[in-house]
């Protein structure tokens, strides 16, 4: 018994052993940049490197939730620009902006919801579901205004969510800290997370030990939804404008920083932290050749590199241990 | 597999291995074990659950690297780099290996699947490959079409046509690992009769079965596996079925059986009459084709469902647990009729689960030790609060069970991956304890375990049972029905055949039963 207690303290260590290396790269990354371009540790450098990957790091906090649970939501991205347009919609019809957040964030939860009781039920891949509502929810944002941008007035109280700032720290980075830290917890502490984890391990066993499948599932493309609608409205609450093309592309985006965190795509294994690490370091390779000025035709083909490489190398680790 | 086959005769065997050692994660289960096979002969390989039989075989497939060893077929010392491919290519195959065909394609493709009939400009003559499937099928006397889609046949004729196609591709060694657990008492006599031809035709067949009266039926020589050691090779008609059980089964578990069967004599059966049954189950009809089944099972009490493969004993267990669904019937808690629509009000109503396949529907594999065992829903809300987990009572209540049930691991946060069959089975049974069940299903819980646990599960689920829980205790190992069981039900074709007491289930009289020998 005492070895077991023992092991209790190796938190610390586990962590370092599971995402060592990927803070390694991240600091090499960010050093090697800093010496060719001290700009590059500017504050306003780095704020801006979080605050412009806003998007990715909450639908890639949502996709955690659903890939975990063994699932997948290609939808995030349509959703996003769905959930500003609407949001662009109410306010400009004179509904008032916590109202509009509040109704916005809830219809796309209870949409995520739909999504993950019909992938339960009818036992349709999770890849065609999403690929479905994908399409779906891009035609209803360019249906709400005929394919035209909503604009938001400058003044109104609903752009804060992009642009204020809680002491002197930017409103969407107050958001990320906030989205993660409850994310974390209820994956870890709560049944509800610890659900995820089971039915995404093995959803056989799950089932037999009495865990419900279809409230769990209910429950993670919810997440996952609510925070794809929430980076939808940070985006338009910045633009000033809610955009029927926003986010084309940010379900790969958040689907890669989910797996680069070490996540396990057939989910059961991983957890939220290494998701952060893997927006941060898409977002600090991309900073970075923007910075050294490499073309743009090649940092895409740096960004696909890198994903395929850090999954083969987790791979390769995890057959190890 | 075109060049002729021309056996070495030096020595007569087309496979000899030497000394082979293998361990899985620093528990040996191979210990320098010898093994020859002889042309043209049947060797039967038998060993208790868990003697390293399939594991050794896995090295003759190539599926597993030996640390330690020689490998030898036909002569040819096998190098280092071993792997199933050698193996298919040396004529080596194993069967049944269902993942070996493929469901989509139909059955004359299958079996002509390494060398499809091509017409000069490389296009596959359909018409020769069926005319050329089926004349091997013929040859067997099977009777099924080559050109109807794999999947469409039932489990127990897949395993027929991957003979076929083993025959096909002109195999020397045919690994046959319980060829008849999924076969009727006349499909059993039909594969020996093929196994009799395929021999004299100069292939060597290793037979892997738990049926004592089978080996002794089919077998030249027999080779007895305990804790991944050969305890040594016979000629058939030199040995008879209790010295072979003997050495099956080894000293030190001999003694725990009759321990526990001197405690199971030594108390008197009880009067339950005025009882009410903590589980009844009446009239259950699984289909329309299976007979209606009823059984009682009181607290204080553990009921044996025994019978072969596929005898029905998951069925009924599924349908009580409300995981699949039943024609007609009714299942009683205490005397209560209640309708279970799925495990988690089967949780509620005080019923766990030990399925049948822990690998499948027992464990996350990735998921940690801590996880696993706590892993029922119903378990963890007794200690969070607002749905959230509270530590400090889950780490006491793992670390109990970790002691209470002797599970070796690492650690708390150890994949549950890393354990061995045994430990990982402990866990399934820890993670439903940890729900108070008051009565629990057992299905195979000792399927692919080592002896030592055995005995610890079986000891479990006797104290449980002085404590006042109900157990169904599920097994197609006939010969521990008798060591933890106060009384058997003896299934054959979803039909419970016999009822048995304590004292009446001996090996020969429930394998009577379930193989159907006798009304």
């Amino acid at each position: 018994m005492n070895e077991l207690k023992k092991n209790k303290n190796s938190m610390a260590k586990e962590i370092f052993s599971k995402y060592g290396a990927l803070v390694l790269i991240i600091a090499a990354m960010m050093v090697g940049t800093g010496i060719f371009q001290p700009v590059f540790f500017n504050t306003s450098n780095l704020m801006n490197l979080i605050i412009n990957n806003n998007n990715v790091f909450l639908t890639g906090f949502g996709m955690t939730f659903v890939i975990m649970a063994g699932g997948i939501d290609l939808s995030v991205g349509s959703l996003a620009a769905l959930s500003g347009m609407f949001a662009a919609m109410m306010l400009s019809s004179g509904v008032n902006a916590p109202a509009t957040f509040i109704i916005t964030i809830v219809l796309c939860y209870i949409v995520g919801m739909v999504s993950g009781w019909i992938v339960t039920i009818s036992q349709i891949p999770p890849f065609v579901m999403t690929l479905g509502t994908m399409t779906i929810y891009r035609g209803f944002a360019v249906a709400i205004n005929n394919g035209y941008t909503i604009p938001i007035s400058l003044g109104d109280p609903f752009t804060k969510l992009g642009t204020g700032a809680i002491l002197g720290i930017p409103a969407p980075i107050c958001i990320i800290i906030v989205v993660f830290a409850i994310g974390a917890f209820l994956l870890s502490k709560t049944n509800i997370g610890r659900n995820i984890y089971a039915v995404g391990g093995n959803v056989e066993a799950a089932k037999i030990s009495g865990i419900n499948i279809l409230s769990t599932n209910m429950f993670a493309y919810g997440m996952c939804a609510a925070l794809a609608g929430l980076s939808g409205m940070i985006l338009a609450a910045r633009m000033y404008t809610g955009l029927p093309s926003a986010c084309v592309g940010l379900e790969t985006q958040a689907i890669a920083a989910v797996v680069l965190g070490g996540t396990s795509f057939t989910g059961g294994d991983g957890d939220i932290l290494g998701t952060v690490l893997g927006v941060l370091l898409l977002a600090v390779m991309l900073n970075c050749m923007v910075l050294l000025s490499v073309p743009s035709w090649l940092q895409d083909v740096f960004q696909g590199l890198i994903i395929i490489v850090a999954v083969i190398y987790d791979k390769a680790a995890k057959a190890k241990k | 597999m075109a060049e002729a086959f021309q056996p070495k005769k030096q020595d007569g065997c087309i496979v000899k291995m030497e000394g082979i050692n293998k361990s899985f994660s620093g528990v040996q289960v191979l210990k320098n074990v010898d093994f020859n096979l002889k042309y043209g002969e049947v060797h039967a390989l038998v060993g208790e659950n868990g003697a390293g039989k399939s594991t050794l075989m896995n090295v003759l497939m190539g599926v597993l690297h030996p640390e330690q060893g020689k490998i030898i077929v036909n002569g040819e010392i096998q190098p280092q780099s071993y792997s199933i491919n050698h193996a298919l290519k040396t004529g080596v195959t194993m069967i049944p290996q269902e993942l070996a065909l493929v469901p989509a394609v139909s059955v004359a493709e299958n079996i002509m699947m390494s060398h499809r009939p091509v017409n000069k400009s490389r296009i596959l003559n359909k018409k020769e490959m069926n005319q050329r499937a089926q004349q091997y099928v013929d040859e067997l006397n099977f009777d099924f079409d080559v050109t109807v889609r794999t999947d469409t046949l039932p489990i127990a004729y897949r395993q027929l046509v991957c003979i076929v196609k083993a025959i096909a591709e002109e195999t020397k060694v045919i690994i046959m690992d319980e060829p008849t657990s999924s076969l009727s008492a006349e499909e059993r006599v039909n594969l020996h009769k093929i196994i009799r031809k395929i021999v004299t035709k100069g292939t060597s067949v290793i037979y892997i079965s738990h049926y004592i009266d089978e080996i002794f039926e089919i077998s030249n020589r027999i080779t007895v596996m305990r804790d991944g050691e050969n305890v040594g090779t016979y000629e058939t008609e030199k040995l008879d079925q209790r010295e072979l059980v003997s050495m099956m089964v080894g000293e030190e578990l001999l003694q725990t059986q009759n321990r526990l069967m001197g405690r199971i004599k030594s108390e008197a059966p009880l009067e339950r009459d005025n009882e009410t049954p903590a589980l009844e189950v009446c009239d259950l009809k699984i289909n329309q084709k299976t007979p209606p089944c009823s059984f009682k099972a009181y607290s204080g009490e553990v009921v044996g469902l025994a019978g072969l493969v596929g005898a029905g004993k998951t069925e009924i267990t599924k349908a009580i647990l409300g995981i699949s669904k039943f024609e007609s019937g009714q299942i009683r808690i205490k005397g209560e009729g209640t309708a279970i629509k799925n495990p988690i009000e089967a949780y509620q109503k005080g019923i766990a689960i030990i399925p049948e396949d822990r690998k499948l529907e027992g464990l996350c594999l990735l998921s940690s030790v801590e996880d696993n065992i706590s892993l029922a829903p119903k378990y963890r809300k007794t200690i969070s609060k607002l749905g959230v987990i509270q530590k400090k009572p889950l780490r006491r209540d793992v670390e109990r069970s970790i002691e209470q049930l002797s599970i070796k691991v690492s650690g708390l946060r150890q994949r549950a991956r890393r354990l061995s069959g045994g430990n990982q089975q402990k866990l399934v049974l820890a993670k439903a304890l940890l729900t108070k069940p008051e009565i629990l299903i057992l299905d195979e819980p000792t399927r692919g375990i080592d002896v030592g646990a055995k005995g610890i599960i079986y000891e479990l689920i006797r104290n449980l049972r002085d404590e006042g829980m109900c157990v169904i205790f599920c097994s197609s190992d006939v010969e521990e029905i008798s060591l933890v069981c106060d009384r058997a039900l003896i299934l054959r074709d979803n039909k419970i055949v016999a009822e048995l007491q304590a004292e009446e289930c001996s090996v020969q009289n429930i394998l009577n039963y379930a193989a159907g020998s006798e009304e």
